[in-house]
């Protein structure tokens, strides 16, 4: 559905490449988190995918057509929800969804609805203008997926929100993609992509530094061991025990006996400290 | 797409962003000038009023109405949609030609009666309507914020005024001044509107015309595409 290859971009004097030859694929049903610290190249790429930028090198397709090539139809396809969400802040939620919406063809969803999902029903006919962050963050939501794209891309979908309508984003993010829609999802969030994504890369520098399932990359850069925590102790003194042959190891069973254990805990890694070792970046 | 929606849609941003009471304010001032002025100094002024409408609003307005977009972030939103840009000018040169001719006709009316013809200040206002709002809208994709684009645009403002200084002084005017004057976007406009209200030879109309259409035409496929690609980019 999304297919990248070799993709190289540099902006007009600039002499560093934007985007530096980098490879990947969303298929139909999946989420695909394109993760990275500010500058990595993640809204370049997406304004590509989106036809929006073109003299690139290397190939960005939706659906088969190559993004320079991009037209109406290429665009109706598309479902787009920027970083900062830009809506007619003299119209109403509503009068914005119905005027985006009726630049695409096809069937679409009933826009009511599809507020009062998102909490927005009783703000439907409040001007844009008088909208909170939040609430201007699910408009914008609202207006990417209403016309039903067979490839959606988000920025930073959850910026903003409290964690109950995270999870209602989220949710929505989830049912569309079972619907078949390919979702490419840019983010800072790692535990929203954690929680959301099938597939994600981790984009440093216009590179891709590491591209698996979330469960994948924990495993692959975690450490399969725990250890003790103990009131005063410093976390470097602390022991590891490997988890395997745990139940049996002396050392683990002497530490546990000894007072002051607060908790044992497994070392696994999160994509937070995955992108650390990767990059030995901060996430901004 | 539906265009009724989208020239419905654009209409209603017109109004709640106050362009439509600026135009009605300006007719005001306009009827309250010309009932000022002796009989001849109002008929010759007239026409350069009626004109007025279409040249300048159309281009300012227009121009406004970009920045509009490209500060409230809706451009990038409305071009990453399947809207064209062609449909986008079409609509705001549609409804800021309506209102500059509803404003021409009623200034005409509170000057002259019922002794003008409308057919002409309708085609005044498609006339300059038209190449006015395109380049109005160049302006501001090319100069991005309402500040830049009320001062950066000084010059294009000029080049649409010159029938104007022609009309008024044309006879005290270099030949060179006159041709060039007949060359440039609002021309074609000046001329309709002075068939409003006095004979103008055929000819001359259909010069107009041309022009108006050439200019518009040239515009949009010189000027317009590569800005608003440069725009989306951004």
């Amino acid at each position: 559905m999304i297919q990248v290859e070799a993709l190289r971009f540099s902006y007009p004097r600039s002499k560093n490449e934007a985007v530096s030859g980098i490879d990947f694929t969303v298929g139909p049903g999946e989420v695909f988190g394109f993760l990275g610290p500010s500058g990595a190249g993640k809204s370049t790429t997406q304004k590509i995918l989106l036809g929006s930028l073109r003299g690139y090198s290397g190939h960005a397709s939706v659906s088969g057509v190559e993004s320079s090539k991009a037209n109406g139809a290429y665009r109706a396809a598309i479902g787009a929800a920027f970083e900062f969400p830009c809506f007619y802040q003299k119209l109403s939620g509503l009068e914005n969804l119905e005027l985006f919406a009726s630049f695409y063809p096809g069937p679409k969803d009933d826009p009511l609805p599809l507020l009062e999902r998102l909490g927005l029903a009783d703000a439907a006919n409040r001007r844009v203008g008088e909208y909170s962050k939040g609430m201007k963050m699910r408009l914008n939501l609202a207006r990417a997926v209403i016309h039903r794209p067979r490839a959606l891309f988000l920025d930073e979908p959850t910026s903003g929100l409290d964690p109950a309508n995270a999870r209602v984003v989220r949710d929505i993010v989830r049912e569309r993609a079972a619907d078949g829609a390919a979702v490419f999802l840019t983010t800072h969030d790692m535990a929203a992509a954690d929680a959301t994504c099938d597939r994600v890369a981790f984009l440093v520098d216009g590179r891709i530094a590491a591209c698996d399932a979330p469960d994948a990359l924990k495993r692959r850069y975690g450490k399969r061991a725990v250890v003790v925590d103990r009131s005063g102790e410093p976390d470097g003194a602390r022991a590891e025990f490997p988890l395997d042959g745990l139940a049996d190891d002396e050392a683990f069973r002497a530490e546990l006996r000894k007072p002051g254990v607060l908790g044992v805990r497994t070392l696994d890694s999160s994509l937070d400290g995955i992108f650390l070792r990767l990059t030995g970046k901060e996430l901004a | 797409m539906n265009s009724r929606s989208l020239v419905a849609n654009d209409f209603r941003l017109l109004w709640r962003h106050g362009f439509a009471i600026a135009y009605i304010v300006v007719a005001a001032l306009y009827a309250a000038v010309l009932s000022a002025l002796p009989r001849a100094w109002a008929d010759a002024a007239l026409p350069v009023l009626a004109w007025s409408d279409p040249a300048f609003f159309c281009f300012f307005f227009a121009g406004a109405s970009v920045c509009l977009d490209l500060s409230q972030g809706t451009f990038r939103a409305l071009f990453a949609s399947p809207l064209r840009p062609a449909a986008y000018m079409v609509a705001k040169a549609l409804n800021l030609g309506l209102l500059s001719f509803v404003m021409a006709a009623a200034v005409s009316a509170s000057s002259r009666g019922s002794d003008f013809r409308l057919w002409p200040l309708a085609a005044a206002a498609i006339a300059g309507g038209a190449p006015a709002a395109v380049l109005g809208a160049v302006a501001a994709l090319r100069l991005r914020s309402v500040n830049r684009f009320m001062i950066g645009s000084v010059p294009l403002f000029l080049l649409l005024a010159l029938p104007a200084a022609e009309y008024a002084a044309g006879p005290y005017l270099p030949a060179w001044f006159s041709a060039l004057a007949r060359l440039t976007p609002a021309d074609g406009s000046l001329r309709f509107a002075r068939a409003a209200y006095s004979a103008v030879p055929w000819t001359d109309l259909a010069a107009g015309a041309a022009s108006a259409v050439a200019w518009t035409a040239g515009a949009s496929a010189l000027a317009l595409g590569p800005a608003v690609r440069a725009a989306r980019g951004d």
